[in-house]
């Protein structure tokens, strides 16, 4: 092979592993992408097919129920509470522990399975780290408490 | 008045940096602006005025100065004096004050360095300088850390109570050594394009790479460290964005750290050491970015405003087209005719090149994706952690065999055929390895062993090079062995020992959570593990409740462990305080949670693990930290 002709194949193997590279890598992102919504978008807009989401918002004053149930002989705590955009609200049921910033009248973010248009089972349970910090994703939360 | 000489001092360092701005903007005169006594003079001066700012705000924190934004914020007359001093950059306008201090304590190293290329120092200082001309100018106009809020609150609201804690006193620190020993190394890297002439700049780049990467890599150890047992999720990494912002710099320093040996060895690939130097620290700035911006959800935002930014990036902009510019400029200099055979030491370490690039390449798309697609696509969206680990499998097992062989490979060409016959002892002991690893079996899923024995190649391929060294020279000193071996033994050694410890911990993990009552005793591995109460501890800026357990391993008594909830009086936050019993085998971590009382008994949310092989992988930071340090002495003291 001449020279030239061998730095063009090299060039264009390097682009065709570079593409395909690229093709599983997105491929492989958009598996494991995590949407978020807020409780107004999953109740108007009842198509939500994705596997696993993030719902977000404030948890509703006095809806933290936590109760014991006995499975297999073993006590698993199950918590139930409702998050809120002030407009529409999702029953959330977890069972594992709460985060140290987890507290009612704050903003906090879940994500797991939908049930139906109304209720999520969560996997987890994120609340912020930081008093004054505001995810971006709960920015809405600030703008409506001003509002209201 | 302290504050008042702070922003004083930070005003003469913008000032007096300006010079080297317009340095650098004319540098293209034949006529110089400055000579090099002048430069070395600003570097003094920047960090003499820079170190006296950071004195003023420190000494602000120290006497609870609460008309100062920052320290209302951030501190309480409560709060323990070393965590007033940490204090000073647990927050966004100290850290980027601090950022700016090692900043000009590197120009000032730099300055004070011999430099046979004059032209070369002159250059570099007017860049770094510029650098600290574009942070400083940042921090007087975006993040005062010496602004005045009036009245005065009678109190602060206290430092993040997360961030109370001794890992928090070193491990920024560590981490902007690193991030900022990138900006000289960006400064030799675009003065050597700047100048028209060909220099000999690869010895000189040398130290600062390798001391930064030193750095960073202690930095990321130590977060990591911080966040296993101070966040109390039983994990040590958690593809958090910021995370994942640390990890790009650390794979093109890692990079850069392999091909600057060709570049300085055979006068090779100089063009492509450039250019990683170059993006080294670009990515060191977009972490920067990603953290202080707040336009990341993660553990390490603070609190921000946009301006910051929009600043940030403008920066970014900036650095990285005159960077990229002067290098497209710039390349026929020190291109090079000579190929690489692939089947040589070169051969394998421009692999480990491709490799690594590849890796930053994908987390970096997983890290912004979410950024991307909110700004235009409107959708609110985070890439999982299963992302990253499905990604760093298939692109791990290659890099494991390249470490494996490539130690062994000839300069200039070799042949696999003549090396499995030179390394025939090595491949028995691989087999040797490996079947007894399989019979071992640490009773988890295939691919748990698969790592483990590949963690153990790399070891005992390490291993192997020493000692083959060693049969050269019978008669063996510590000293006659040459540190270039020694320094990559040890750190790949490293590598597999953080492999063995991230596997255990991840893969071979046991959790156990429920309600435990007082007596009751918990089996985890081969521990009996008894919960004897809770009592009542005060501290001196929060009030704890700490669990006591009994832990116990074949009716012997082993260690009694307390974790800890602490309720922090001034802002009322809790933290969990793990408790965390390490042996070599594993680490018995327990965190408690609530008291709950059902029907009449009482009992407490515990979480126990049993995180196999944990503490191996912080036994690999520290391997890959001394390796790197072996190479840096061995560097400084050839230069001298």
């Amino acid at each position: 092979m001449k020279a030239k002709n061998k730095r063009l194949f090299t060039l264009l193997s390097l682009m065709i592993i570079f593409f395909l590279g690229c093709t599983i890598l997105f491929k492989n992102l958009k598996n494991n992408l995590v949407f978020f919504f807020t409780p107004s978008e999953i109740i108007n807009k009842p198509n939500i097919t994705q596997n696993k989401i993030r719902v977000g918002g404030m948890v509703k004053k006095d809806s933290v129920v936590r109760e014991v149930v006995v499975k297999e002989e073993k006590q698993i705590q199950k918590i139930s509470f409702i998050i809120t955009d002030f407009k529409e609200e999702i029953s959330v049921f977890y069972s594992g522990i709460l985060p140290d910033l987890f507290k009612e009248g704050q903003g906090v973010v879940v994500e797991g399975k939908l049930i139906n248009n109304f209720s999520i089972n969560a996997e987890k349970v994120l609340a912020k780290h930081d008093e004054n910090y505001m995810p971006p994703e709960l920015e809405f939360l600030n703008t409506s408490k001003k509002r209201n | 008045m302290t504050a008042e000489f702070g922003i004083f001092f930070l005003v003469l360092t913008f000032v007096i940096s300006s010079l080297g701005f317009f340095s650098t903007i004319t540098s293209g005169n034949k006529k110089k602006f400055l000579t090099l006594i002048h430069h070395e003079k600003i570097s003094l001066l920047l960090f003499f005025f820079t170190i006296l700012s950071f004195f003023c705000l420190t000494y602000s924190f120290l006497i609870s100065d609460f008309s100062l934004n920052v320290v209302a914020k951030n501190s309480n007359s409560q709060l323990p004096t070393i965590y007033k001093i940490t204090g000073v950059w647990g927050n966004h306008e100290g850290s980027i004050l601090l950022w700016l201090l090692v900043m000009t304590f590197f120009g000032f190293l730099f300055s004070n360095s011999k430099i046979p290329d004059q032209n070369l120092k002159i250059q570099t200082l007017s860049v770094h300088n510029s650098l600290i001309f574009l942070v400083c100018t940042f921090v007087i106009f975006t993040s005062n850390p010496f602004e005045r809020s009036f009245p005065p609150p009678i109190e602060g609201s206290d430092l993040n109570p997360l961030l109370q804690d001794p890992g928090l006193i070193i491990h920024p620190p560590m981490l902007y050594l690193g991030y900022v020993g990138f900006s000289i190394v960006y400064s030799i890297s675009l003065a050597v394009l700047m100048l028209k002439k060909k220099t000999n700049f690869i010895e000189i780049l040398k130290p600062w790479v390798f001391m930064s990467w030193i750095f960073l890599t202690a930095g990321i150890g130590l977060g990591s460290w911080w966040a296993y047992y101070e966040l109390g999720w039983g994990g040590f990494w958690f593809w958090d964005p910021v995370e994942n912002a640390s990890l790009l710099p650390w794979l093109t320093a890692s990079a850069l750290i392999h091909t600057i040996m060709i570049s300085s060895k055979k006068n090779l690939l100089i063009n492509w050491t450039l250019l990683l130097s170059i993006i080294t620290f670009l990515l060191s700035l977009l972490g920067t970015f990603l953290v202080r911006s707040g336009v990341l959800v993660s553990v390490h935002a603070f609190a921000s405003d946009p301006t910051r930014g929009i600043f940030i990036l403008l920066m970014l902009i900036i650095v990285s087209f005159s960077g990229l510019f002067y290098f497209l400029r710039r390349t026929e200099l020190y291109s090079s005719k000579h190929q690489i055979k692939l089947v040589s030491r070169e051969g394998a370490i421009s692999l480990n090149n491709i490799f690594l690039i590849s890796l930053t390449f994908t987390i970096l798309i997983g890290t912004i994706y979410p950024l991307v697609s909110s700004i235009f696509f409107k959708s609110k969206i985070s890439v999982g952690a299963p992302f990253f680990n499905s990604i760093l499998t298939p692109v791990m097992v290659p890099m494991i065999f390249g470490m494996i062989i490539g130690p062994f490979l000839r300069w200039g060409n070799d042949d696999l055929l003549k090396l499995l016959n030179r390394l025939k002892i090595l491949v028995f002991l691989f087999l040797f390895s490996s079947i007894l690893l399989w019979y071992v079996n640490f009773g988890g899923p295939v691919i748990a062993i698969i790592f483990f024995i590949f963690a153990a190649w790399i070891i005992i391929a390490s291993l192997f090079e020493l000692t083959k060294f060693m049969n050269f020279k019978p008669k063996l000193r510590i000293n006659s062995l040459p540190a270039k071996y020694f320094s990559q033994s040890i750190s790949h050694i490293g590598i597999g020992l953080i492999i063995i410890g991230a596997t255990g911990s991840s893969i071979l993990k046991i959790e156990k959570i429920q309600f435990q009552e007082i007596g009751e005793i918990i089996k985890i591995n081969q521990y009996d593990v008894e919960f004897k109460g809770v009592k009542v501890v005060e501290g001196p800026n929060f009030l704890s409740q700490t669990g006591v357990f009994e832990v116990s391993k074949d009716d012997a008594h082993v260690i009694n462990l307390k974790p800890e909830k602490r309720f922090y009086n001034a802002n009322k936050q809790v933290t969990t305080e793990a408790a965390i019993y390490s042996t070599i085998f594993g680490d018995l971590y327990i965190a408690i949670g609530d008291k709950n009382s059902i029907k009449n008994s009482v009992s407490w949310t515990t979480r126990i693990w049993y995180n196999p092989f944990t503490i191996w992988i912080w036994l690999g930071v520290f391997s890959l930290v001394t390796g790197g340090l072996i190479s840096f002495f061995r560097v400084i003291k050839k230069k001298k």
